[in-house]
């Protein structure tokens, strides 16, 4: 049995502990924040291609997403064909998407849909970079949510080289183009 | 197949451009029939088309992150704390916790894929002080504070059978050798410096290694960089013969719950009655967390121990500033943890043509248009913090060795074999060595 | 004793549980060295860049319209890549899956045969160690630790070395140096020799404005009236001549080797020519750009070329060598394009390639490099050299900004980000305080310099430049396209004055010479028209060859390099 002094003394430094515990923890908790998420800023994204390799799950989560109310419905589609294609069609070796993620229909002269299979898209970013450069950049990366296993230190974000990850709030998961297009105007 | 989309678009940009005259000349002829329709708008190069045929864009499928387990998670989590405070402190069953254990590895490892974890919080913690912008969310505070809270009341009875980083190295002990205690004492200062780097990195701003480096979190998502596997595997393969590695000599969390834990109001007791000294126990514990009863009589005099004890409390301010030296000399090690300062250093370099070539991250910089100087100010800004930082890192790390020296010089009497309130996880294999069991 | 029912034993039992380990254990071994040699085997993969799939593409890419063979091929290369791809990730994950299972197996397993054929508790270990000397063994090792934890430390200190605090060292010591120029911080002007000669791309400055105001208006080729010579072009170059005294300088160049020419401006004889040699490997060049399409600069003592090889060449006025140097070979889309310049003393060259980007001032009597400064982005833009209010500024387009740096130092005095696409067209400047910059796929904008600093006046996006580089005069400016229009729009407020359509486009820039404008098409057709807020046709007259060179305007006289030919109009 131990003295009654030193049980005493015990319990004073275990409510002093507990305290501390509670009190670091509210402390952190000053503004309590909703759950957070990961996601792309499509503005800062360079599509260096990480985005496909880094991910912890294989096919990564991030995927591209096609804002179609920004985009030209171009016939000669940046993100679609590659650069040297001879002709507009779909042959595998006219497209750019490694995968052939990208389905192109005709809607109406001259008018093109490109839309994303999302279970064969990588999220490799080369068809982003073709509608950067030759396009409205209606195509853009995005982490898609059902998959994404919400990482505490996301591992794309770790190698992102151009600080796009950052953590939005969980009741508006997405950074999209149609949204911002939305906004400005 | 890493390299494979990389070199991919290294070698696309080339075909972009090699090409571009031509697509331009196809592009322009589109451009100019469509400005002659259309008003353009300065952001987009195609104006967007109006559909004669009534076409309307497809919906673009936004699904949300799955909230409803956060809710489950924070229940789950205080039941099975309960569960296992109740199993060690009054079942004592070692085959009911390690059931409890496997409960947790499922779920909070294989189900949950490892996220929340109690381990990790620390560190949004951490965040959440140094930086009040950053919102720490209500699960992860109750995953920090309950472990800790518990462990207060009932001893380390989350590493017993909720941790799932603990669960994982628990499920595969299987022929568990001790190791020499003095060899566990000196490497137990492992999780101190550990603690200490991450709070540093978190404090900075460089980034969760905690989370980078954990182990078993490539397991429980079945996917992750070939190196973080290689450590996990190397981690179990050596969890086979030294129980619980991580755990024992590099888990930061289980810094804060040693310290809470040796306040405990009611701790596992090897024995529920009274101990009749059969030292049976005392190979049962793979932990070397059972502590013997002390000699009655000490080979030294009392003076001399008292004496050295006196220098060794001396000794403690020399060594917390001798780390305070030291950590201050550590400034650009540290320093490179942060992605900023790792790119400033490689603009410099390149610019002092040290490297033949870019690498991405610069290259991206070198698109972005912000100026050099913005960055190296930047960066020399984080290089202070980090000087201060390392002073604090020393001064701990002096502190931590200064206590653990001075632990070891002050003679407590103890006449039972008694679990080590810090050290002891509650696994519960020393009970049923016990002979006496009411 | 309640303990003899824990430590039960059951030795069958445990020993059929151990055989069950071992065998899941061989099992997810087996398992685990498949996955990791698969691993390193996909490493090594690299389908989109096989060899044979790029022979391939660049087979389909040399025909016209592509073999139905070549294309056959790729798109069979193509699927057995993707099905390798996705048929892979399938089997990871089954893998990966069965790796589990074995090790689940192999662990229960183990704990059961652990369960069935306990240890039994011993007691009264023999070698029980003395808790005095574990304590004083433990005080020992600590102070070791603590030691190696030091030693660790200063190792690390000493072996990260920072390339930052090398560089903002320097620096440092630049800034504490005094400046070089005391008192006169900035060139106040161009010298005024080189106002009266045509020393570089756009006349002086190469800003497209000629000091001459008398030169022809009407003349005819076929005929030959008005035409004061005409010689054949040795050696075919995009690049534009260069005339200083009586002397005029083109380059040319092909697979066989790059030259430099110099002509009578007078009789249009060859004075001489001069090969410049090179020792780096030809680099690929498109049709578009070829191998000297930059054109020549001189600083009236000596004249500088440079071609696609990033060969750097100075000779005298007589021919004779002065200075070579190479810049590294350009790697660059359409090749290297930039023109130079030179405010006398130095010469200016853009460098602005995927490698690297800079912008290069060389002292033009030694070639010895005076300073260099980092750029961002890419360009085929040429240099301007502007006079302002606050000295001279050195102005460079690229894909993004349009930059002034100071010609002396090199320090960057302002950046504007108004540019946009692939860039060609350099800047424009009407001599009194207004830049003008256009580029297609971006816009056009008027910047005003305000005590050197520039701010966006307007922008125009409608009809915008591709090559042909926009003109400033003093309250107009004007803008010709690829497609044949000519724009031109009020200084002060963007307003569009008028807009003409002509049948071809236009590669050459326009110059203005007096109060009107000369500009040709590609087809070699010469527009003379009014620099005035109304469209006035003066002339159009047939050069009889495409033109893709901006001519070259001297008191009374214009020289035009055609495609093939090179022309002097003008009187006796």
């Amino acid at each position: 049995m131990k003295p009654k002094g030193k049980r005493k003394r015990r319990d004073f430094v275990r409510g002093a502990a507990a305290v501390l515990v509670g009190g670091v923890a509210v402390s952190s908790l000053r503004s309590c924040s909703p759950k957070l998420v990961w996601q792309i800023d499509p503005e800062k994204c360079t599509q260096c291609g990480r985005c496909a390799t880094h991910c912890v799950l294989a096919p990564s989560a991030v995927k591209c997403f096609h804002s179609y109310s920004i985009c030209g419905y171009c016939d000669l589609c940046g993100g679609y064909l590659r650069p040297d294609a001879k002709k507009r069609n779909t042959g595998a070796e006219n497209q750019l998407c490694p995968t052939a993620a990208i389905t192109r229909t005709f809607i109406e002269n001259p008018y093109y849909q490109y839309k994303i299979d999302e279970d064969l898209c990588i999220g490799c970013g080369i068809c982003v970079e073709g509608c950067d450069v030759f396009g409205n950049g209606s195509m853009y990366l995005q982490v898609k949510h059902d998959l994404c296993v919400n990482c505490n230190e996301c591992a794309i974000a770790h190698a992102c080289p151009s600080d796009a990850f950052k953590r939005v709030p969980a009741s508006e998961p997405y950074l999209l183009k149609s949204d911002r297009e939305k906004r400005i105007s | 197949m890493r390299g494979f989309f990389m070199t991919a678009k290294a070698q696309r940009r080339k075909v972009f451009r090699w090409s571009g005259l031509r697509v331009f000349a196809s592009l322009r002829s589109i451009l100019l029939l469509l400005l002659f329709v259309f008003p353009a708008r300065a952001e987009f190069r195609f104006p967007m088309p109006e559909f004669a045929t009534g076409y309307e864009h497809p919906a673009v499928h936004t699904p949300g992150p799955s909230n409803a387990m956060v809710g489950w998670d924070i229940v789950v989590l205080i039941a099975t704390l309960t569960l296992a405070a109740i199993f060690v402190l009054k079942r004592r069953k070692r085959r009911e916790i390690f059931l409890l254990t496997l409960f947790s590895l499922i779920y909070f490892g294989f189900w949950r894929n490892g996220c929340v974890c109690s381990v990790g919080s620390i560190q949004n913690i951490m965040a959440g002080i140094c930086d009040p912008a950053y919102g720490v969310p209500l699960a992860v505070l109750v995953f920090f504070a309950a472990p800790l809270l518990f462990a207060l009341l009932f001893g380390r009875v989350f590493c017993a059978a909720v941790c799932p980083l603990g669960a994982i190295q628990e499920a595969v002990a299987i022929r568990p050798v001790k190791v020499p205690p003095v060899v566990e004492k000196v490497l137990s200062i492992l999780p101190y410096i550990y603690l200490g780097l991450a709070m540093l990195s978190v404090s900075m701003g460089a980034g969760f290694i905690i989370c980078q480096y954990d182990p078993f979190v490539g397991f429980f998502r079945m996917g992750a960089s070939f190196s973080m596997l290689i450590f996990g595997g190397l981690m179990l393969v050596l969890g086979i013969f030294v129980a619980r590695p991580y755990c024992r000599f590099l888990c930061p969390y289980g810094v804060l719950l040693n310290w809470c834990s040796k306040l405990s109001r009611h701790h596992a007791t090897i024995t529920p009655a009274d101990c009749i000294q059969c030292e049976l126990c005392t190979d049962s514990c793979p932990y070397n967390a059972i502590n013997e009863p002390t000699p009655d009589q000490s080979p030294e005099t009392r003076s001399k121990g008292a004496w050295r004890l006196g220098r060794l409390i001396l000794l403690v301010p020399l060594m917390i500033l001798l780390g305070v030296g030291v950590g201050s000399l550590l400034k650009e090690p540290l320093s490179r943890m942060h992605p900023t300062v790792r790119l400033a250093e490689r603009i410099a370099g390149e610019d002092l043509g040290r490297y033949a070539e870019t690498n991405i991250e610069s290259e991206a910089f070198r698109a972005s248009d912000t100026p050099n100087e913005e960055l190296y100010a930047e960066a020399v800004e984080l290089k202070t913090g980090f000087a201060r930082g390392g002073k604090w890192l020393g001064a701990f790390i002096g502190l931590v060795i200064g206590c653990k020296l001075i632990a070891v010089s002050i003679l407590r009497k103890r006449t039972d074999y008694e679990p080590d309130r810090g050290t002891c996880f509650s696994c519960g294999r020393c009970f049923k060595y016990c002979p006496v069991k009411e | 004793m309640a303990g003899n029912r824990e430590f039960k034993q059951r030795p069958i039992l445990g020993l059929m549980t151990q055989s069950v380990a071992i065998v899941a254990a061989l099992f997810s071994l087996v398992i685990c060295i498949l996955l990791m040699a698969d691993f390193v085997r996909i490493q090594k993969m690299d389908p989109l860049n096989d060899p044979h799939l790029l022979q391939l593409r660049e087979q389909l890419a040399n025909t016209t319209e592509g073999s139905e063979a070549v294309i056959k091929q790729i798109r069979t290369f193509d699927l057995y890549a993707r099905r390798a791809f996705f048929s892979n990730q399938e089997q990871r994950r089954t893998g990966g899956l069965l790796l589990l299972g074995g090790m689940v197996a192999c662990f229960v397993a183990l704990k059961l045969s652990i369960l069935w054929k306990p240890k039994l508790p011993t007691v009264g270990k023999s070698d029980k160690v003395d808790h005095w000397e574990l304590n004083a063994l433990f005080r020992q090792l600590m102070a070791g630790t603590g030691i190696f934890l030091v030693v660790v430390s200063l190792f690390l200190a000493f072996a990260v070395q920072s390339d930052l605090s090398m560089v903002l060292a320097r620096g440092d010591e630049q800034a504490g140096k005094p400046a070089p120029h005391v008192g006169q911080t900035f060139q106040s002007a161009l010298p005024e020799e080189m106002k009266a000669n045509w020393p570089s791309l756009r006349g002086p400055g190469g800003i497209g404005v000629a000091n001459s105001t008398n030169t022809p208006m009407h003349w005819d080729i076929e005929s030959g009236d008005g035409v004061l010579w005409k010689t054949e072009v040795p050696v075919h170059g995009f690049n534009s001549p260069i005339v200083w005294g009586n002397r005029l300088f083109l380059t040319g160049g092909d697979e066989e080797g790059q030259e430099v020419f110099c002509f009578d401006a007078n009789t249009g004889k060859q004075l001489w020519s001069k090969t410049v040699e090179t020792t780096v490997e030809l680099p690929e060049v498109t049709e578009d750009t070829g191998y000297a399409a930059p054109t020549m600069a001189t600083d009236g003592q000596r004249v500088f070329a440079i071609f696609a090889t990033g060969e750097l060449a100075a000779f005298d006025f007589e021919g004779n060598p002065v200075w070579q140097k190479n810049l590294g070979v350009p790697t660059n889309p359409y090749g290297m394009g930039s023109s130079l310049i030179s405010d006398g003393e130095r010469l200016f060259v853009q460098y602005d390639h995927e490698e690297s980007q800079k912008v290069i001032a060389l002292d033009c009597a030694s070639g010895n490099p005076v300073w260099q400064t980092p750029r961002k982005h890419i360009s085929w833009a040429s240099p301007s050299l502007i006079e302002t209010e606050t000295g001279v500024q050195l102005l460079l387009n690229d894909e993004e900004n349009v930059t002034a740096y100071d010609p002396r130092s090199g320090k960057q005095l302002w950046t504007v980000k108004c540019l946009g696409g692939e860039v060609a067209p350099s800047p424009a400047y009407n001599g009194k305080g207004v830049v003008f910059v256009a580029n297609e796929y971006a816009q056009a904008s008027a910047l005003k310099l305000v005590d050197g600093t520039p701010e966006i006046l307007w922008q125009y996006d409608e009809y915008l430049p591709e090559i042909s580089s926009p003109l400033a005069a003093e309250n107009l400016f004007f803008i010709t396209t690829s497609a044949g229009d000519v724009v031109c729009l009020d200084a002060a407020t963007g307003e569009v004055k008028w807009e003409q359509e002509f049948d071809e486009g236009f590669s050459s820039s326009p110059v203005l010479v007096g109060d009107r404008i000369y500009s040709i098409d590609l087809e070699g057709v010469v527009h003379i028209f009014e620099a005035a807020a109304e469209y006035k046709e003066i002339a159009t007259l047939e050069m009889g060859e495409p033109v893709y060179a901006t001519p070259a305007f001297m008191d009374g006289r214009i020289y035009i390099r055609g495609d093939e030919n090179l022309y002097c109009i003008g009187d006796e």
